[in-house]
């Protein structure tokens, strides 16, 4: 079995024209994974198994807009006091700093644009790339993306903002992965990942098991692993992200604790044609889960944004 | 001088392992070449893959699906270097919660007591002694997993289009085709590799109902 790898330049000849390829981060070497068995049915104790991420499979982490864009369509409302604060991006000077919160205003600036923050919007844009520029990677990104960004923020056309703005993320994503920056690429992806959390975390002032967002959040069970998963590909090559893994780890074992609700596993077919997925696992989260996650990912969310 | 001697050994490596290297790097970003849903309204989605794979290869990647999007997932491969159709197969991994009850027995060796809760001894005044078994239940919230296969595009053909009901983590298994050989062998000779795309693409969900 192989895992799908962007592939850096393997010759002499390469790596000498492409001296960005590598930069301080080791590369990825593409190996051969040995096959594993194919397991019909695990037996599977709570809390009871260590963590261990299976090295066959490519753990893929949504990005901040796909969650704050679900949450749109689901008719929420965004709330725009738990951003983090533009001015401060002068007070992170070492690279997992910037890093981290470039994921932080990334995520930021895909929630300003999700629920439409307005003209507020191009101080978002500013910071992201201010920080694009310190982080090395603004020359990756289109410069007629922000022009364009900024023409539709005037026009109030959210979802061609949104769509931009991703645009954009992918495009350092892309420059980071193929450059082999995968410490730096994991760091962004996950300030962006905590940020997400808390914004999600504060859509809702008290504890509703009803409540489509509070719903939202224990999906988010779903996402924790693949977010470790990530991670931990560069943990034992980058100090900071094997740092950041140590911090994830009391929400992750938090989210680890969730029970389930049962469910069918059916599908149907809609009007439109699409084939609609019903059932399957739903995370379900007590009131005192959400308090304590509530409050340790502000704890982490302020120590990354200061 | 040196720089002269480094152009040498760019020109001549470029020369042997140079359309080696091209090739592989061409995978980058190749998922953008694949056939998309534009005119649907899908747009790019991040958890989208690019790389290189053998004929006969399999991989695996994760992805989340949210509630109340759309999405669509289909695969593309660089024909000249792999001939036939990827197939893909979305399957989701299901906890089924059960309660596991254990019956533990235990043994104690304890004093005997008479009927008004005195300790019982002996002819020689040493206490007497009896063992006590008691029985205690156990249980434990375990989870049963299992697998559901969603699509498989051998079976199910055509592309993958779906709305969730919920949020859900999908699994995608992107099956490269083999070389078959003669005799219908794959053989190891006719093994090629090329440039594979996952692409996974989503929408705005329409909802239903009142107030939607």
């Amino acid at each position: 079995m192989k895992q799908f790898k962007f592939i850096c330049v393997v010759s002499l000849a390469s790596s000498v024209l492409l001296s960005s390829c590598g930069e301080n981060e080791a590369p990825i070497q593409d190996e051969e994974i040995p096959a594993v068995a194919d397991v019909s049915e695990v037996d599977e104790v709570n809390n009871e198994e260590e963590q261990s991420f299976d090295p066959n499979l490519s753990y893929e982490v949504p990005t901040p807009s796909d969650l704050f864009l679900a949450l749109q369509s689901l008719g929420s409302e965004g709330k725009f006091d738990f951003l983090n604060n533009p001015s401060k991006v002068s007070n992170y000077g070492d690279k997992k700093s910037k890093a981290l919160n470039f994921g932080v205003y990334f995520a930021d600036l895909s929630y300003a644009s999700s629920f439409n923050y307005g003209p507020e919007l191009v101080k978002y844009i500013k910071v992201v790339d201010d920080l694009s520029d310190e982080l090395n990677i603004k020359s990756a990104l289109d410069k007629a993306l922000t022009d364009r960004l900024q023409e539709h923020i005037s026009a109030g056309t959210v979802d061609s903002i949104v769509s931009i703005s991703s645009d954009t993320y992918y495009q350092a994503y892309d420059y980071l992965d193929q450059n082999k920056r995968g410490g730096t690429l994991r760091l962004i992806v996950a300030g962006g990942w905590i940020e997400g959390l808390y914004l999600l975390t504060n859509m809702v002032e008290s504890y509703d098991a009803e409540s489509p967002i509070v719903e939202e959040i224990a999906s988010q069970q779903l996402t924790v692993e693949s977010v470790m998963g990530f991670l931990n590909d560069f943990a034992d090559e980058d100090a900071d992200v094997e740092e950041i893994m140590g911090e994830l780890s009391d929400i992750e074992q938090l989210f680890m604790n969730f029970e389930y609700a049962e469910g069918t596993t059916e599908s149907s077919v809609n009007d439109a044609g699409l084939t609609v997925l019903e059932g399957g696992d739903r995370p379900i989260i007590s009131e005192q889960q959400f308090n304590e996650l509530k409050s340790l990912v502000a704890e982490l969310r302020n120590s990354i944004t200061g | 001088m040196i720089m002269k001697k480094l152009q040498i050994i760019i020109v001549i490596v470029l020369l042997f392992a140079g359309p080696t290297a091209i090739a592989q790097m061409d995978c980058f970003k190749f998922v953008r070449s694949c056939d998309d849903g534009r005119r649907e309204g899908f747009l790019f989605n991040g958890q989208s893959k690019s790389g290189q794979f053998d004929t006969g290869d399999t991989t695996e990647v994760t992805m989340v699906a949210y509630k109340g999007m759309d999405y669509r997932i289909t695969a593309c491969a660089n024909e000249q270097d792999i001939p036939g159709v990827i197939q893909l197969r979305i399957i989701e991994r299901i906890k089924k919660p059960y309660w596991d009850e254990q019956v533990i027995s235990e043994s104690e060796e304890m004093p005997m007591l008479d009927e008004y809760g005195d300790e019982m001894y002996d002819d020689d005044d040493e206490p007497m002694m009896e063992v006590i078994t008691t029985t205690k239940t156990v249980k434990k919230r375990r989870y049963k997993m299992t697998e559901q296969v969603r699509y498989d595009s051998k079976k199910d053909g055509g592309e993958f289009s779906f709305t969730s009901q919920m949020t859900r983590k999908l699994h995608i298994e992107v099956i490269v085709p083999g070389t078959i050989g003669e005799g219908g062998l794959a053989a190891e000779e006719f093994v090629s590799s090329g440039c594979v795309g996952l692409l996974i693409e989503h929408r705005k969900g329409i909802l239903n109902g009142f107030g939607q």
